[in-house]
């Protein structure tokens, strides 16, 4: 899997990714209380930052909410 | 890792191919989203027949239209309190900012995401780390916590490094001076001119500022960080590195800062930003090592994105092999260098407060000073720079007086100055923005 720049992603590259991806699916999930749903958006924030400064990935999760 | 000189050392070593490549890619990015949820851009572009899809290399970016701030306040005053800018609905902001304005104008209102202000704060990271400041560093900030955006960003960042920070919000500067003092602060942010007014109010109170635990000063806000003389000055009071950055309320955070390295200029952070330095008269790039306008676009902020927005500020771009930090992000050669609406025009001569400044600067006599214009006889320009003597320099001051009237003289064209010794304390001291000039003319000579 490569990132922004062409590179090859490294292991601890791929695992952050991965990391985003399920909290973005772990916020799709139903009924849950207002703790999670802030928590998890606090969460998915800092990581997006992660994810762009390392040029994994280049997106608004915020657009995908929508 | 952890003790990388860089904050993200990937994108702060990239090739400069890899990075014109990736900034390509983000600029292709933020175009497309820009034309699918803001009006205001959609319409930019239609106007100007490009399309998103015409970007395909970094070049490219050339061929889409300017944003001016006149155009984005016209958009606010058409359509109520944000215009059609935004590119998220407003419910999606956790945050509202003013841009700091200047008397008399209308100030430009913006909203920020969560997301958004994750980023703001990761610029300031940047910069923070850049000048050496680290997790055990306590920092001071210079800062009322108002509408203004001002250090909101890098409070927010070295709490992500964590450092402990001190705010002073509406503190008075002898508190401030105090708190310093007290809690042992390595590292304080503000304006060079409040960092120079700390400075002053420490020997009143007899705190040996030099010889305390500050290291680091972080300047904001007004170009005079780059002013080498200015910086030498805070240098010298304050027993520590001076460092600048500088951004604006237009980006929401800093777009450009100092190394450790010191190289005289700061580096623009260009994995979350383009920035091109055009000549303002026609709007074409102008080469590495000439004063052009900064035209920034940012990759950062999502509620309000921001495509060739037009500055106003002066820059002067040169190769980041002119610093020797190793990033490979380019510099802007002493900072911001004034703006393009800054200029005097005094009996036909162009004034530069920047450049004014960095003459009075080189004299340790003066304390703080004023740049005064008014029509003398009904018909001419009068130009006058307005000085506080510090104490201990008055036995002197005669001298020094003709020698700076000199200086200011030399350097413009032999336009005379006249330099006039005030009363200490009767000038203005700024917390945020200096404000040095006071145009008392009939007539204001033309800004451009």
């Amino acid at each position: 899997m490569k990132d922004l720049t062409g590179r090859e992603m490294t292991a601890s590259e791929r695992r952050i990714l991965r990391a985003y991806r399920s909290l973005e699916a772990l916020r799709e999930e139903p009924d849950l209380p207002p703790t999670v749903v802030a928590g998890i958006e606090e969460a998915i924030a800092s990581l997006w930052q992660v994810v762009n400064n390392l040029a994994l990935r280049y997106e608004r999760p915020d657009d995908v909410r929508r | 890792m952890a003790d990388s000189p860089y904050w993200n050392p990937k994108t702060e070593t990239l090739s400069r191919d890899g990075l014109r490549g990736l900034q390509a890619r983000k600029a292709r990015a933020v175009l497309e989203r820009a034309y699918a949820k803001s009006p205001f851009h959609r319409r930019l572009m239609d106007q100007g027949k490009a399309k998103p899809s015409r970007l395909r290399r970094y070049e490219d970016l050339a061929r889409f239209p300017f944003t001016t701030r006149e155009a984005w306040m016209e958009c606010q005053r058409q359509t109520p309190m944000f215009g059609d800018m935004l590119a998220q609905p407003p419910e999606d902001a956790v945050r509202y900012h003013l841009t700091s304005g200047t008397t008399g104008r209308t100030p430009l209102r913006v909203l920020d995401s969560r997301l958004d202000w994750k980023w703001i704060s990761e610029m300031w990271c940047y910069g923070f780390h850049g000048f050496g400041v680290r997790p055990n560093d306590v920092v001071f900030f210079a800062f009322s916590y108002g509408t203004f955006i001002g250090f909101w960003g890098a409070h927010y960042g070295v709490e992500k490094m964590g450092c402990l920070v001190l705010p002073s919000g509406n503190m008075t500067t002898p508190n401030r001076v105090r708190l310093i003092d007290e809690m042992k602060a390595t590292v304080v942010c503000a304006t060079p001119t409040y960092a120079l007014r700390l400075a002053q109010e420490a020997r009143d109170l007899g705190v040996d500022l030099p010889g305390g635990a500050v290291r680091r000063v972080i300047l904001s806000g007004e170009p005079a960080g780059s002013i080498p003389a200015t910086k030498k000055m805070i240098e010298a009071q304050w027993g520590a590195m001076a460092g600048d950055t500088a951004g604006m309320t237009e980006i929401g955070t800093i777009m450009m800062f100092e190394c450790e390295r010191q190289p005289g200029g700061t580096h623009v952070i260009e994995d979350h930003f383009i920035e091109e330095v055009i000549d303002p008269k026609t709007g074409k790039e102008v080469p590495y090592g000439e004063q052009g306008e900064r035209v920034v676009t940012s990759f950062g902020r999502g509620m309000i994105p921001l495509v060739r927005y037009r500055t106003r500020d002066l820059v002067v771009k040169v190769p980041h092999t002119k610093c020797t930090c190793g990033r490979t992000f380019d510099l802007y050669e002493g900072g911001i260098l004034g703006r393009v609406d800054d200029m005097l025009l005094v009996r036909g001569t162009n004034v530069y407060p920047r450049a004014v400044e960095a003459i009075v600067r080189e004299y340790a006599a003066v304390d703080e000073f004023q740049i005064h214009l008014a029509t003398a006889e009904g018909i001419r320009d009068e130009i006058a720079v307005r000085c506080e003597v510090r104490p201990g320099h008055e036995a002197g001051w005669p001298q020094t007086e003709r020698s700076l009237a000199d200086d200011l003289a030399r350097n413009h064209e032999g336009l005379a100055f006249r330099v006039e010794k005030v009363a200490t304390g009767s000038l203005p001291r700024f917390e945020l923005k200096a404000r040095r000039v006071k145009d008392d003319r009939i007539v204001k000579g033309a800004s451009t």
